[in-house]
């Protein structure tokens, strides 16, 4: 079943208080993604890339405003109905893998499905076969240190998939990784998402995500600056090498 | 609760099997870890089992020195130490882990699954330190007695014994795994409360 937006993000605003201090970090932000997009958030380090994928996969409570995933209101769950939503709606990825250093990439990929209930045979059956297709079948007992960063973050992805979340949510995917091997992430995400049609938002602040992207959403401080799709993104580069001529602010929600 | 029927959805599931599995995992492949949250518990606890064999093996070669109850007061100033190392090392070790702890979280993990883990492992640190400290206590309990008292009649005596210096290991084990689990419980609950979006920026 699939709904007509699988995320749905509407005036969220995210203020920390630190004593007398505030930092605004999210200074209402609305998007709307729909089910099989893949969509990049784009912004300078401090922006609230972190802040806003935190609130929109449950993580934190935004200040004010509302977050629906596949139109269930989060902020309507409780405690175990977000620990479910985290579990079988949403794959998270991460900049520092946040594999459990403990386990095999098998137990660790298998460790989503066992929260799930998922009966022995599926998960070993399901676990094999997402790690196969992160390119990792040959990996399966090895533990995280026994593990080059691409692959880390590989078994990240195979365990982000192993419910068939509604979306995955990737903050900076690439961060701790060289060039290549980042490029293949982002590439093994693309193809997870147009063959799967698994929905992909990710944070970055690397240029490389753009090409992949069916959306950039731009923030800066907070705000939503611009939104561009894959069709407007290439005359905009070529123009301004991306700062801020042809603004398609709101451009196709 | 009445919510969760209202959508219809299951809860998340961490079966006491699988932490079991898991808390076991985690305590053999973090030895020196383990060495450190538990080194406090097993001089602890050597330190009371070495008491008990030590006026035990007294007493019976000098009754009229009351060894026993004049050390008892030692027994329980012990016990204290052991249970404030424990919930110092226990602070230390979820604060280190608290990253982990938020990738349990959103993998779809309740507070109350965290704290199961968490008092698992305290649960087999509590028994391997709790043997270890046992054993080296009744070693220097007998060590000690052997520095005053002559050598054959000491071991004689020990021998008539070992049923009694057998329950002391398991008194001590058992003492141990209660003392580890309680130390536990303040910095694990507090852990399993930590927002996940905290719990996972201190990676
Ligand atoms: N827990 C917190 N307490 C106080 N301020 C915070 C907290 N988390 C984030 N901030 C502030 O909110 C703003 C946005 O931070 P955020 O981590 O969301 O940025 P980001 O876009 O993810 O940056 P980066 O690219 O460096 O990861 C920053 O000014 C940051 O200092
Ligand atoms: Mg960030």
């Amino acid at each position: 079943m699939s709904y007509q937006y699988t995320l749905k993000v509407e005036d969220i605003y995210r203020t920390y208080f630190m004593g007398e201090e505030r930092v605004r970090a999210l200074q209402g932000i609305s998007v709307q993604i729909k089910h099989g997009e893949y969509v990049s958030l784009m912004g300078p380090s401090g922006s609230g890339k972190t802040t806003f994928f935190n609130c929109v996969g449950g993580l934190d409570q935004p200040t004010k405003g509302r977050v629906y995933i596949d139109e269930v209101d989060i902020a309507k769950l409780d405690a175990y109905e977000l620990a479910w939503l985290r579990c079988r709606k949403i794959g998270y990825i991460f900049q520092t893998f946040n594999l459990i250093p403990n386990l095999t990439a098998f137990e660790n990929v298998e460790m989503p499905a066992i929260f799930a209930k998922k009966p022995r045979e599926f998960r070993q059956q399901k676990v094999k076969e997402v790690l196969t297709l992160v390119g990792l079948g040959d990996r399966m007992n090895h533990r995280p240190a026994q593990l080059s960063g691409g692959q880390q973050q590989r078994v990240a992805i195979a365990r982000s998939l192993v419910n068939d979340p509604a979306i995955i949510l990737a903050d900076e995917p690439t961060g701790n990784l060289d060039l290549e091997t980042g490029l293949e992430i982002i590439t093994l995400l693309r193809n997870l998402n147009s063959e799967k049609g698994t929905t992909v938002l990710t944070a970055t602040h690397d240029l490389k995500m753009i090409d992949v992207s069916d959306r950039i959403i731009w923030i800066d401080d907070g705000k939503i600056k611009r939104i561009e799709t894959i069709h407007n993104i290439k005359v905009t580069l070529a123009v301004d090498d991306g700062a801020c001529e042809d603004p398609k602010i709101g451009g196709d929600q | 609760m009445t919510k969760l029927n209202r959508l219809g959805l299951p809860k998340t599931q961490y079966s006491t099997n699988t932490a079991l599995r898991h808390a076991w995992k985690n305590i053999r492949q973090r030895k020196g870890r383990v060495l450190i949250n538990g080194v406090g518990i097993i001089l602890g606890i050597s330190f009371i089992i070495t008491l008990i064999v030590y006026s035990m093996l007294v007493d019976h070669f000098d009754p009229i020195s009351n060894i026993a109850r004049e050390q008892s007061y030692l027994l329980v100033v012990g016990l204290i130490l052991c249970v404030v190392g424990v919930t110092n090392s226990m602070f230390m070790e979820v604060g280190q882990r608290s990253g982990e702890i938020g990738t349990y979280m959103t993998l779809g993990t309740l507070p109350s699954h965290v704290i199961k883990l968490f008092l698992f492992e305290s649960l087999f640190i509590g028994i391997l330190s709790g043997i270890l400290g046992s054993i080296i206590g009744v070693l220097i309990g007998i060590g000690l007695t052997l520095l005053e008292f002559n050598y054959e009649s000491t071991m004689a005596f020990v021998d008539t014994q070992t049923e009694f210096i057998g329950l002391l290991i398991i008194g001590g084990t058992v003492l141990s795994s209660i003392l580890v689990v309680l130390a536990s419980i303040l910095p694990v609950y507090g852990a399993s409360r930590l927002n996940p979006a905290e719990a996972l920026r201190k990676i």
